[in-house]
C-alpha cells in the first residue's frame, strides 16, 4: 500500500509546473556556476604564475594577520562580518586601550614606540597617496608595517589566543576570529606550494573527490531554498483542488499519507542532483585518466548523500511541518529567512566554514587540510539536520492527524477546540 | 465614489496587506542588528540596499492576487459592481505606497547613521530593484496561478544574480549600484512596471473567460 502510494505520488510530481521549475533552475544553476571550473593540470617548473591560496605557513599567517590588525587598529575601523554583510566597529576608549595591550604583548613594543612606528608610517603612507604616486620610500599601500614584528618568542597557539581575545571584544564575526585567521595570509603560490597542492588533489583527494566538495558548495546553495517550494505547492494541493475532506476519510493511516507524500519530493528533488552529478564525474574521470592517475568514481554520489541529502530532508521536512500548521505559505518567508541568513553566515568564509549551518561552504577545489579539520563537524551537521527532520515529520503527521480528527483547525488553539467539542 | 476606493483599501490593508507590512518592518528593526549602518561608504551601501532591501518588493508586491486565489471569493468579488481591475489596482497602489515609505525610511535611516551615497539615486535604484523582483512575481503569479512558483521564481532570480555569477544577465542584473552608472537601473524598472501591467491585464482576462 505505502510503495503504490509512494509511487503515485512521484507520478503526481511529474505533473506538477513546480517540479519542472524545479529541475530547470537546478540545472541552470548548476551551468552558470560549474561552467568556469578548469580542469587540473600538473605544475610546471619555469611558469611565471602557479595560482594563489591561503598560505599554511603559521609565520606567514601571524604577519599578515598583525599587519592588518595594525592598519585597522591605528584607524580604530574594524570590519566585521557578523552574519555577512559588512559591519564596522569603532571600538571606545577602553576597548581601543585593550587592543593597544594585546598588541604591545604580541609586537614587544612599549605602547609609545609602537605609536611611534604607526604614526611614522601612516603619515608617510598618507604623503605617498597623496603624492604623485603610490611608491615613497619603503612604504606602499600594501606593504608590511616596518620596525613593528611578531616577539620572537610568541608561539602561534599564544598568538591565536590573543587574536581570539581581539575577535571577542569586537564582537565577533572579524579577521581575527577563530576560523578566519588563515584567511589573512593570500598569497601568490610557489612552485613547491603549488605542487603540494596538486599531490593532495591526486593522492589524498583522488581528483573526484576534490570537484564532488565543490560540486556540493554550489549545489547546496540552490537546495537549501528549492525543495522548499516543492513541499509547499504539494501541502496546498489539497486545499486548492477541495480534496482535503475527502482524503481525511480515507482508510489509510496519517502516517503512510505524510511519508509517502514526503518521500516522494525528496526522491524527485535528490535524483536529479545525482544526474546532474554524471557530468562533473565523467569530467574529473577524463582529466584523471590524462594525467594517469587513480580517480574516485563515486566520489559525487557519495558526497551528495552525505552532503546534500540532509538538506534536501530538512528543507522538504520545514515545508511540510510549517504549511501543515499554519494552512499558508508562511513557511516561504520562515524558510526564505533561514536560507537567507544562511548563505550571508557561509559568505564570510567561502572554504571550509560548515558550524551548524544549514550550507556549509567549501568554494574551493583542494584545500584536503582545511576540509579535514571540518570533517568531523560537517559530519554532526549533518546529523542534525538529519535528525531534525525526523522530527518536523514526525511533528506533521501529529498535525495532520489533529486535523483529521477535527481537533486541530487553522487559527485556533488546539485545547479551545477540544473544549467547544466537549460542549457542544 | 471615493469610498468604494478607500473601502477596498481598508479591507486589503486589514486582510491581506498587514502581515506582509509586519514582515518588512521587522526586517528593518532587524537590519541594524546584522549589518553595519554606520558611516559606510556609496560601494558598501549599495550593497546593503540589494542585497536586503529590494527584497522587499517580493514580500510587499507578489501577494496582489491572494485575495481573489480562493474562488468563492473572487466570485463574489466579481459579482459586485466594481471591476476587479480596480481592485488590483488599489491593492497596487498600497503596495507601492507601503514599498516607497519603507525604503525612503530606511535610506533616511542610513543617512542620519553617517553613511555617504546618492540619495535620490539609491532611493530610485532600490525601488527599481524591489519592483522588479516583486514585479517578477506578479507577473509569474498571474500565468501559473500558484503562489508558491510566484515566489520561487524572483528568489532564484535573486539567487542566480547573488556572488556575480549571474552578471551575463547584463542590463538585467540585479547588483550594479555600487559600480555602474545609476541609469542602468532604467531597464529593470521598466521591465519590473511592464511585468507588474501584464501580470493585472492577463489575470483579469484569465477571470473574465473563466465566468463566461
Amino acid at each position: 500500500m505505502f510503495v503504490t502510494l509512494l509511487f503515485k505520488e512521484c507520478k503526481n510530481m511529474l505533473k506538477e509546473i513546480t517540479y519542472y521549475i524545479f529541475l530547470i533552475c537546478l540545472l541552470l544553476f548548476y551551468i552558470v556556476q560549474m561552467e568556469q571550473i578548469e580542469p587540473l593540470v600538473k605544475p610546471e617548473q619555469g611558469s611565471l604564475y602557479y595560482g594563489s591560496g591561503y598560505s599554511q605557513d603559521e609565520t606567514i599567517i601571524m604577519n599578515s594577520t598583525l599587519d592588518k590588525l595594525l592598519k585597522e587598529y591605528y584607524s580604530n575601523s574594524y570590519g566585521t562580518y557578523p552574519i555577512g554583510f559588512y559591519k564596522e566597529v569603532i571600538l571606545s576608549n577602553q576597548e581601543q586601550q585593550q587592543v593597544t595591550n594585546l598588541i604591545c604583548e604580541v609586537t614587544g613594543l612599549t605602547i609609545d614606540v609602537l605609536n611611534e612606528h604607526l604614526k611614522i608610517y601612516f603619515d608617510e603612507l598618507t604623503t605617498a597617496l597623496s603624492g604623485a604616486g603610490y611608491q615613497y620610500k619603503n612604504v606602499t599601500a600594501s606593504s608590511n608595517i616596518p620596525n613593528i614584528f611578531i616577539e620572537r618568542s610568541l608561539s602561534y597557539t599564544e598568538f591565536q589566543h590573543m587574536m581570539y581575545q581581539i575577535d571577542d571584544i569586537l564582537g565577533g564575526g572579524s579577521s581575527y576570529a577563530k576560523d578566519n585567521l588563515k584567511y589573512n595570509a593570500y598569497v601568490s603560490l610557489s612552485f613547491e606550494e603549488a605542487t603540494d597542492n596538486y599531490n593532495s588533489i591526486v593522492n589524498d583527494d583522488k581528483v573526484s573527490r576534490a570537484y564532488a566538495r565543490l560540486f556540493c558548495d554550489y549545489m547546496g546553495i540552490v537546495l537549501g531554498i528549492l525543495p522548499l517550494f516543492l513541499a509547499v505547492t504539494r501541502c496546498i494541493r489539497d486545499k486548492r483542488s477541495k480534496a482535503t475532506e475527502v482524503i481525511y476519510s480515507k482508510p489509510i493511516s496519517s502516517f503512510h499519507i505524510i511519508t509517502s507524500r514526503y518521500l516522494a519530493i525528496v526522491i524527485m528533488a535528490i535524483i536529479p542532483v545525482l544526474v546532474i552529478s554524471i557530468m562533473p564525474t565523467l569530467q574529473t574521470i577524463y582529466n584523471a585518466n590524462t594525467l594517469s592517475v587513480d580517480v574516485d568514481y563515486f566520489a559525487f554520489i557519495k558526497y551528495t548523500f552525505i552532503w546534500l541529502f540532509p538538506t534536501v530532508l530538512v528543507v522538504t521536512a520545514i515545508g511540510f511541518f510549517i504549511t501543515e500548521l499554519t494552512g499558508g505559505l508562511i513557511a516561504i518567508l520562515i524558510q526564505g529567512a533561514w536560507w537567507f541568513i544562511s548563505i550571508l553566515i557561509g559568505a564570510s568564509n567561502f572554504v571550509g566554514y560548515v558550524g551548524w549551518n544549514l550550507i556549509p561552504r567549501f568554494n574551493n577545489v583542494g584545500s584536503y587540510q582545511i576540509f579535514q579539520s571540518v570533517f568531523k563537524q560537517l559530519l554532526y551537521n549533518r546529523a542534525l539536520y538529519l535528525i531534525l527532520s525526523v522530527l518536523l515529520v514526525f511533528g506533521t503527521i501529529v498535525i495532520y492527524g489533529a486535523k483529521r480528527k477535527g481537533t486541530f483547525i487553522y487559527g485556533r488553539k488546539i485545547h479551545s477546540n477540544i473544549q467547544n467539542q466537549l460542549e457542544v | 465614489m471615493a469610498e468604494k476606493y478607500i473601502q477596498i483599501f481598508k479591507i486589503n490593508w486589514k486582510y491581506n496587506l498587514l502581515p506582509h507590512i509586519i514582515i518588512t518592518a521587522l526586517l528593518c528593526i532587524v537590519a541594524p542588528f546584522i549589518m553595519g549602518v554606520k558611516n559606510l561608504d556609496a560601494a558598501l551601501t549599495a550593497k546593503v540596499l540589494e542585497l536586503y532591501i529590494s527584497l522587499f518588493g517580493i514580500i510587499l508586491l507578489t501577494p496582489l492576487f491572494i485575495p481573489d486565489q480562493d474562488r468563492s471569493i473572487r466570485e463574489l468579488i466579481q459579482s459586485k459592481r466594481v471591476s476587479m481591475v480596480v481592485h488590483h489596482c488599489v491593492r497596487l497602489l498600497a503596495a507601492f505606497g507601503v514599498l516607497i515609505i519603507a525604503i525612503t525610511s530606511f535610506l533616511v535611516f542610513l543617512k542620519l547613521q553617517g553613511c555617504s551615497f546618492p540619495f535620490s539615486d539609491y532611493l530610485y535604484g532600490t525601488i527599481a530593484t524591489s519592483i522588479f523582483l516583486g514585479g517578477m512575481g506578479v507577473f509569474v503569479y498571474s500565468i501559473s496561478d500558484n503562489l508558491p512558483v510566484s515566489y520561487m521564481i524572483p528568489i532564484i532570480y535573486y539567487i542566480s544574480c547573488y556572488g556575480g555569477r549571474g552578471r551575463f544577465l547584463g542590463k538585467f542584473y540585479l547588483f550594479t549600484m555600487g559600480y555602474s552608472d545609476i541609469s542602468i537601473k532604467n531597464y529593470i524598472m521598466i521591465a519590473g512596471m511592464l511585468m507588474i501591467a501584464i501580470g493585472v491585464v492577463f489575470r483579469n482576462i484569465r477571470l473574465c473567460k473563466k465566468i463566461k
